[in-house]
């Protein structure tokens, strides 16, 4: 019984050892976020904005786990710029359409 | 047939009927490569009083909040929505609606939809607002002393969801949005006072040949991001219309709201205010002067996240119903009744899309008992 328990943990700690660097996970920064440390500045730069705009409503992960392509993302934010409260200008629509389309591109969805 | 048969029917019909149609569009929209979304949000919430009289007449206990929405652009300009809820009144629609968007300020919205009433009417999922309760002016069921015997629920209920058509837009005044809306939609519906069951569990129809109607406005400070100060919000709602089937009891409610953003604080706070006419025909346990009663209400409300896992919010809110008790009321019920509650919460977001919420409240009401009360609520949204 020993024996084996030693086997485990011995085959338990090769495959430890041998697992790969650890990417860094989009939750990094806590929930509800996307971690942009590897963004470019302009799209660092409207992060704040998407963020201050779309939590007002809603979760921030509603728009996280969309999953939609920067087409679908062009429709769906004419929809919520239209909402009660939105305050968004058509300027910061744009922005935050900027920014929802790269991040889309960094899920590899066009 | 029974009531209880008579209203699996009604269902089993509303979900064969929004079957055939989310599949007829679905297959539409994939066969022509439309945009389809779905969205949704979960929540099992666990309610105890401190006070056992008022706990065995409260909807304490578990109950779960569920909605799956679908949303299908048919074209550039038209959008096909539908959105199914699942809480304590069984399977409802919150909106089956078509949109026409052809510019920001010209939009017109058809079918069933929640009508905009208050700022707390963009934020009723409960993944929207921090609180585990809604604020007592737009309690739909949740709440103490909310039987039809004793308050009947808040100023309006919300989500307040009718069947209609509703005209929106908004523009820009500098930096300001100015967001409107009207609609015409079936009203309130009831007998003596307004019964919100019924609106929730029988045919989608109006109860009389008198629509209800009635508008929002807000004016918006579209702030840049990272400024002191943020988004700030003044709004008012009002709405009005028959509620009997004769067409003859009228109600107005409307209501004044105010939300802003400074620094990580949000504030926020509505007053809402319905005058209900009431039946000369009831014989009424005080002598009548006025055939209506009043009922108002206020919330104030700050929230501030507390680090990158917690939100915190207090509240402060109170209800309050003048007017003439109806007949077979709470004999305790008087002429002047108010509710006021305190609320602390947390809400912990462990994950992404998963979060749970932990409230304490202590109610205050004129006519009953105090005590206290604990939620903790589990829930997510995608």
């Amino acid at each position: 019984m020993n024996a084996l328990a030693l086997a485990v943990l011995a085959a338990l700690q090769l495959s430890l050892a041998a697992e790969p660097p650890v990417e860094p996970d989009p939750r990094d920064k806590g929930p509800d976020k996307i971690d942009v440390s590897s963004y470019p500045p302009e799209q660092k730069a409207r992060y704040p904005l998407y963020e201050q705009k779309c939590a007002k409503c809603h979760p921030l992960a509603r728009s996280i786990n969309s999953r939609f392509t920067s087409a679908e993302w062009k429709r769906y934010m004419k929809r919520m710029a239209r909402r009660p409260n939105a305050g968004v200008t058509d300027e910061q629509t744009q922005d935050i359409y900027e920014f929802l389309k790269y991040y889309s591109s960094t899920l590899g969805l066009q | 047939m029974t009531e209880r048969t008579r209203r699996t029917a009604v269902l089993a019909r509303r979900l064969a009927a929004a079957s055939a149609v989310a599949v007829l569009l679905l297959a539409r929209a994939a066969s022509a490569g439309q945009a389809v979304s779905f969205s949704g949000s979960a929540f099992a919430d666990r309610w105890w009083l401190s006070d056992q009289t008022t706990s065995k007449r409260s909807p304490s206990g578990t109950t779960i909040d569920g909605a799956i929405k679908i949303g299908v652009d048919i074209s550039e300009n038209v959008t096909f929505s539908s959105k199914a809820c699942v809480s304590c009144h069984g399977l409802e629609f919150e909106s089956i609606q078509l949109e026409y968007m052809p510019k920001s300020w010209f939009n017109v919205a058809a079918g069933r939809f929640p009508v905009p009433f208050g700022e707390f009417s963009n934020r009723v999922d409960q993944s929207g607002h921090k609180t585990t309760s809604a604020p007592l002016i737009y309690d739909m069921g949740r709440m103490a002393y909310g039987e039809k015997t004793a308050m009947n629920l808040g100023v309006v209920p919300l989500p307040y969801v009718d069947t209609g058509v509703l005209v929106y837009g908004n523009r820009f005044l500098g930096p300001v949005q100015a967001w409107y809306g009207a609609y015409l939609v079936g009203g309130f519906r009831g007998g003596n006072d307004v019964d919100w069951t019924s609106m929730r569990s029988i045919y989608y129809t109006n109860s009389n040949k008198v629509p209800g109607g009635g508008g929002r406005l807000v004016l918006t400070y579209a702030a840049p991001a990272g400024g002191l100060i943020g988004d700030t919000s003044i709004g008012g709602s009002v709405t009005t219309g028959r509620y009997d089937q004769a067409g003859t009891l009228g109600y107005l409610a409307w209501g004044a709201d105010a939300t802003m953003q400074l620094w990580k604080l949000t504030l926020r706070g509505e007053y809402a205010w319905r005058r209900t006419d009431l039946s000369p025909q009831a014989s009424y346990p005080y002598d009548s002067s006025d055939l209506w009663y009043k009922k108002d209400g206020y919330y104030v409300e700050l929230e501030h996240p507390l680090g990158s896992y917690l939100g915190m919010v207090y509240r402060v809110d109170g209800l309050q119903r003048v007017g003439l008790p109806l007949p077979g009321a709470d004999p305790e019920l008087t002429t002047r009744s108010r509710i006021t509650r305190y609320t602390a919460g947390v809400v912990i977001t462990p994950e992404t899309s998963f979060f749970v919420k932990l409230g304490y409240e202590y109610w205050r009401p004129s006519d009953f008992p105090s005590f206290n009360s604990i939620h903790f609520g589990v829930g997510g949204a995608f």
